[in-house]
Formats: C-alpha cells, structure tokens, sequence
C-alpha cells in the first residue's frame, strides 16, 4: 500500500505486526500449502480470539467491519511472516451468505461456529459435466415432506475430505427452465449416503475432492432462502467470492517470496533481475490500489466491478510467481522449499498451485465475458 | 516445415516403443534410486552412440537425427537421462585419453551412467558450483572448469557427490549441486581442444533439451485440441467459444516457430553459428514450452489441475526441462553479450 497511513492504521499495523512476530508459531511459517486441520485450527482459533479472523465481517455478526485499508494492513503483515492460508469457504462464501439470505435460525448455528473455527465448510457447485455451465447441474433434490433427499455428484470440491458442512446446489424442479429449479441447501457431511474421494493436483496436493451423494435425507429448514430460488443467491455468492478472490492476499505472499529470493540471489541477480522485482512489486502496488477502491458496506447499492478484480487479482499472483520462476535459476523446479542464510525459499509450489487461480471462482474466460456483456454492454451476438 | 525422413521415423519409433510407458515410471521415481532396466535395453540397442562417428562405434548421426528422435520421445516422460547420454558420448571421444576412453565404453555398455553437470545460476548456489541434472541416475558427473590453456574437463565419482545435497524436482527427479574442490575428480582432457568439445556438448545439451521441449508442447496441444472439440459446456463444444479458438490458433503458431528455430539450430550445428543457435533454440522452446503449457491447463478447466490426467506430469516436466541444460534467461544472457 502505497497511501500514507493514518496514525491509527500505523498503529493498526504496529499492533498486527507486533502480535504476529509473538503469536504465531514456528512450525507454521513459510509454509507453501495450506496447513491440514489438525495443524491450522489451533492458529484460526487464536485469530478468532483476538477478533481478527473475520475483517470483512460487520460487527453486527462478530467480524472486525474493517475497512479496505485495514484489511490490506492486515494481508501485508501476513505475508511479510509468512502466516499461513486458512480455510476460506466458510468466512469468504457462506458466512455473507448466511447473513444476506439465512434465516435467524441459520444465523445463529453457523456463523459463531464458522468465527469460532469449529466447522469446515466447503462449496458443492461444480459436477462433471457441469463447470462453467453451472445452471445445467444436474444433482437431484427430490422433496419429500419436510426433507429433501438428495442424489448426485459434485466434483473439485475444495477441502470437501476435511469439511464438516456443505453447501449444496441441487436440482429440485426439472420443469422449470434450468435456473430457476435449483436450490441452494445446507448438508451436514456426516449424513449417511455420503461418501468422498480426495483428488491430487497438479501441485501434488489434496486440495479437493469428489462427493458423492446416495439418496441423503437432509431436512427441508436447511434450504436457504426458497425452494427453486438458489440461482439469486448463487449469483450474489459468486460475487461476493470474486471479491475475496480480488483480495491482493496471494499476490502479497508471491512478492514476499519473490524479494526473498532477490535478497539470496545477492549480486547474481543482475539488472535483468532487478528489473523483474521492481515489475513484480509494481504490479502488485497496481493490484493493491484497486482492492482499495471496492466499496465498504457505508458505500453499498454501488456493484463492484467484481470481475475485474478476480482477473487482476488472479493473473498478478500469476506473473509475480512467473517471475519468481525466472529469478529462480536452476532451482526452478525443485519441489520443496530451502533454506539459504536463514530464510526460506520456495521455488515451484506456489507456482504449480498459481494455476488454480483463473480456473476457480468462474474462470477468467467467464469472467471476461462477464465483462464484456454486464460492464462495456457490447452487443451479445451469439455469444451464450 | 522440417519433417522427419522415413528413416529418422523408424528410428523415433523404435525409441518409443523402448521407452515404453514412461508416464508411470516418472511417477514412481520421486527422487529415489531409477530402475535401469530400460536404460540398459536403450544402451544395448546403441542409442548413446547416436551421434558418434561409425568408426567409434556409433551410428554417425546428426544433429538433425537427435532433435528429430528427441521432439518425438519427449512425450513418453520417460525419465532415463537420453538428453543428456547423447550429447555426452561425443565429448568423452573427443577427449582421446585412456580415462575418457575407458568411460565411453562403459557408458555405451549400458555400465556407468554419465552426465554433465553445468554452471549454476541458482539462489542455492551464491558462491558458484555446478548443478547436476537428473542426479540419481549420475554414476560419474563430468564438469568442466576454466579457459583456455587453463579448462579441465574432470570426472566426479559418485562418492565425490554424495555430500552434495539431492534435491527432489517436480517431475520425479533431483538435482545436486557440486562444488569443484582444486584437485578433486580424475582429469579427462585439458586444454582449448578440450574445451572446444565441452562447448560443443553444452549445444548439443541444449538443443536436445529444445527439441523435447517442443514434443512436449506438441503432445500438450494435441491433448488440448481434442479437449475442445470433446467438452461440452452451454450446450456446445467448448472448442466453438470464439475466446478459445483464437487461443489455440496462437498456440499454433507459436509451437510452429519453436519447432522451427529448433530445426534450424540443428542445421547449423557444425558451423559459426552453433552457439549462438542453439542458445536460441533453447531460450525459445523453454519460453514457448512454459507460455503453452499454462494455456493448455487453463483451456481444460479443473481436470487439467488434476494430478490424475496426463497433462499434469506433461507440465512439471516442461517446467523442470525449461530450467535444464541453460535457463532461457541464461541463455538469452549469452546472446546479449555476443552482440
Ligand atoms: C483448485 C480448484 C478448486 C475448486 N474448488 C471448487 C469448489 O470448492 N467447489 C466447486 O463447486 N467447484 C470448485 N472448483 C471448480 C471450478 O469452479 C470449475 O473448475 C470452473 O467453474 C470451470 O469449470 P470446469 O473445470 O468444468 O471447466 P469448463 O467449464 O469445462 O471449461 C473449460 C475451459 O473452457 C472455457 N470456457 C467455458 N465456457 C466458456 C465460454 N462460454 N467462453 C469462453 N471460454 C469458455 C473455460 O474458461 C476453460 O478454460 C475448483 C476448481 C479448481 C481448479
């Protein structure tokens, strides 16, 4: 952030600072993959405790109603740490949800717990056939008294082997055209006709998974908002995700290790390879001041650009950690991370995991057509 | 365009069906001890003799066979070290001493495996070194150090390296990096002859690298043109979203330039214009494999993330290729220097 600070946000940022360099564990530094349960829950906890695990929560629902400025602070001194990614699904997709469209009832069961960390959740959107065409899923949600009994699969289900709670979208009406028979329902994953399978990536990770669904009874008050309505409340999500996902975290955490990795390269950097940094750190300066642009809850009633952010987010973190790839040498494509004089280095892992980023949340294909029909309003053609 | 004769096919071909599944052999390596089997078979059907002279034993190849055989092989992920066996045997014949000698023929025998290692640009090397490509599989490393009068090509033992570091890559490999203590390692040549041979092997290095570089685009483009035209999303191929089409027609066009440059740089070897050729071959084809590769992931959606489709470990090895034997940036330093 390049603005100058209010004497409050410098000490905001004093506090943050302060506080991680004492609060934050050792073995949970410099980490390149997302920490399992057993290992980050202590750590999200703790964040819970000192209020600051949900910034851009209002108040009103136990978050921090930070402002833009606060959050950037709060992102820049994570990364400078290397404080570790946590899971996002419940504080960046259902809890806005949940407060836009849940009932009180819902409200008050899973919000503290998401705050709290004692629930996982993850996102059943996504089916084989059905990825960037969500609207033609076709996983069944059969109602039968006050239960919908569901059958079908989802697929790319992000932390779906760790999460204790899904949320769903399930066809419940085959009549209706194809967006208004879906619903957007609660399922608590320990439900029997459940099963799951993990699936590696392309960073030789587990970060997400099948989930298959065998006639599971979960009970009708789970749905959110009406019965057939889930396509609003998908569209609003899908914003309020690409807002998170515009969020500068990811290109923050890429720089810091690409100026680690310019500090150990010393001398052998080069003019060429100071050239690349000061493009790195300029790029993320330029993705910064856009987060710092969308609007705070005060300013609600104008709509985000919320595309462009996703695309300039994603393909930022992209070319910082492409960048990395160039500073790196020979040691490009080593697999785990190394130490050189005391500082961790990685070389290819937040790489290989960088080319999620255009494919989750919409693609960034999706999202430029997005930009052209709803922003620039050009003439649509054929295009669907 | 370059293509193959009919006898660079047959002989393609036939290493391809050598090297057999490949995919699950990088798979089970990670970094660990490789299984020789089929390097010994490789070995035993000649192939590091490739471009050695008839009169030596070899098959009096040319650059153009190796890059022809290599373009196609790529896409196996077979993870034995051919690159590297090619370009080495001519150097150790180059030597013309008893060790380098003895070398050769226990490398040609399917024996020793021998591979150089190169000067290492890498932030785990402030102080210089060597980096070792492919490590596990090096019985001996040869490196070569100085100028002029004053350049040793020498051998390394595998006891010489062991307490270098072996760091795992992403493609199931690992690399070590070697320091050269004075005096250590039995001497192969000296000299500017030898030096000239160790430059020339360092071309050949690169423009093997190249050529498997643009199979790999090649094989990952394939895949993603059928991707295309099989998924379907809003009712339609994929393959018919106009977004997607321009994409791959600039995929296209720029294998198409790689693969040429690569085919062009092999016509010069020999010549004045060797290095700075093979330089940008290499630069080129590492660009080109890295540019492609990222579009055919992203042009599959979720499945090219997926470790469980063959376009994974396609990608890890481009990405490990293109920092191998000269990074593009390396290399692209080199022609900036030579005006
Ligand atoms: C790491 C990761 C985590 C994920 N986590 C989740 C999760 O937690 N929950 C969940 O539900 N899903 C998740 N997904 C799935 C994600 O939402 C989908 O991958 C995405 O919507 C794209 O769908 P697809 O993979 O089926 O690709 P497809 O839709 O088949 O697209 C293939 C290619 O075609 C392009 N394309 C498609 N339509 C058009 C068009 N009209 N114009 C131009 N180009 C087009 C796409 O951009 C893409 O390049 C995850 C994906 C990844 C990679």
């Amino acid at each position: 952030m390049l603005r100058i600070e209010t004497e409050a946000e410098q000490a905001f940022r004093r506090e943050v600072r302060d506080w991680y360099e004492a609060e934050l564990p050792e073995d949970l530094r410099d980490l390149t993959f997302r920490p399992e349960p057993a290992q980050a829950l202590g750590w999200y906890r703790r964040l819970s405790q000192k209020g600051w695990i949900a910034p851009h929560w209002p108040k009103a629902f136990g978050g921090m109603g930070a402002s833009p400025v606060e959050q950037v602070i709060l992102m820049e001194e994570a990364a400078r740490i290397g404080a570790p990614e946590l899971p996002t699904q419940g504080l960046n997709q259902i809890g806005p949800i949940l407060q836009r469209f849940g009932t009180p009832e819902q409200q008050a069961r899973h919000l503290p717990a998401i705050l709290n960390g004692d629930v996982i959740w993850c996102q059943g959107y996504s089916e084989p056939g059905s990825g960037s065409d969500l609207a033609s899923l076709r996983t069944r949600g059969r109602v039968e008294g006050d239960e919908i009994v569901i059958t079908g699969h989802k697929i790319w289900t992000t932390w779906g082997h760790h999460a204790d709670w899904i949320y769903a979208l399930v066809r419940t009406n085959e009549e209706l055209p194809r967006r208004q028979g879906i619903t957007f329902i609660l399922v608590d994953l320990k439900l029997p006709g459940i099963t799951r399978r993990p699936i590696r990536t392309l960073a030789d990770e587990c970060e997400f998974c099948e989930v298959f669904f065998d006639a599971v009874r979960v009970p009708r008050a789970n749905v959110v908002g009406i019965l057939d309505g889930g396509w609003n409340i998908v569209t609003a999500l899908l914003d309020e995700e690409r807002i998170q996902l515009g969020a500068p975290s990811h290109a923050l955490r890429a720089l810091e290790r690409v100026r680690r990795m310019a500090r150990a390269l010393g001398p052998v950097l080069g003019a060429s390879g100071r050239l690349r940094l000061a493009e790195a750190e300029t790029e993320v300066a330029a993705l910064t001041a856009a987060f710092l642009q969308t609007p705070t809850e005060a300013e609600q009633g104008r709509t985000p650009d919320a595309s462009s952010l996703k695309i300039l987010s994603t393909e930022t973190t992209q070319r910082v950690l492409d960048i990395a790839q160039e500073l790196a040498g020979a040691a490009a494509p080593l697999k785990s991370p190394a130490s050189v004089g005391g500082t961790v280095i990685d070389f290819s892992e937040l790489f290989l995991q960088s080319r999620r980023l255009s494919i989750y949340g919409g693609t960034n294909e999706i999202q430029r057509g997005l930009i052209a029909d709803r922003v620039l309003k050009l003439p649509k053609g054929k295009r669907p | 365009m370059i293509a193959p004769t009919p006898e660079q096919v047959l002989m393609r071909d036939s290493l391809i069906q050598l090297l057999g599944d490949g995919v699950s052999r990088m798979r089970g390596a990670d970094g660990g001890p490789p299984d020789r089997a089929v390097w010994v078979d490789i070995c035993e059907a000649g192939w590091p003799g490739l471009l050695l002279p008839e009169a030596s034993g070899g098959w009096g190849g040319t650059a153009i066979d190796m890059v022809m055989v290599l373009e196609g092989a790529a896409a196996t992920l077979a993870p034995e070290p051919l690159i590297a066996a090619l370009a080495t045997a001519p150097l150790l014949a180059a030597c013309g001493t008893e060790p380098a000698h003895a070398l050769l023929a226990n490398m040609l025998a399917g024996q020793t495996v021998v591979l150089p290692a190169e000067m290492a640009i890498s932030p785990l090397a402030p102080d210089g070194g060597f980096v070792l490509f492919d490590a596990p599989w090096a019985d001996v490393a040869v490196i070569g150090a100085g100028q002029g009068d004053g350049f040793r090509l020498v051998a390394l033992s595998s006891a010489e390296m062991e307490d270098a570091p072996l760091r795992r890559t992403i493609d199931g490999g690992a690399q070590r990096i070697l320091s050269l203590a004075a005096g250590a390692g039995r001497l192969l040549a000296e000299g500017p002859k030898a030096a000239q041979a160790f430059y020339a092997t360092r071309d050949l290095l690169r423009l093997g690298a190249a050529a498997s570089l643009v199979g790999l685009v090649a094989r990952a483009f394939a895949l993603t043109v059928e991707y295309l035209g099989m998924r379907s999303q809003f009712g339609q191929p994929i393959g018919a979203f106009q977004a997607l089409q321009h994409r791959a027609a600039s995929m296209h066009v720029a294998h198409a330039a790689a693969w040429a440059l690569v085919c062009e740089a092999a016509l010069a070897v020999g010549g004045d214009k060797e290095r700075v050729a093979c330089a940008m071959a290499k630069a080129k084809a590492s660009a080109t494999a890295r540019g492609v590769l990222k579009d055919c992931v992203q042009m599959h959606g979720a499945i090219g993330f997926s470790d469980e489709y063959v376009l994974a470990p396609l990608f890890r090895r481009a990405v490990t290729l293109a920092s191998a034997f000269g990074t593009p940036e390396a290399c692209l330093a080199e022609l900036g220097c030579e005006g």
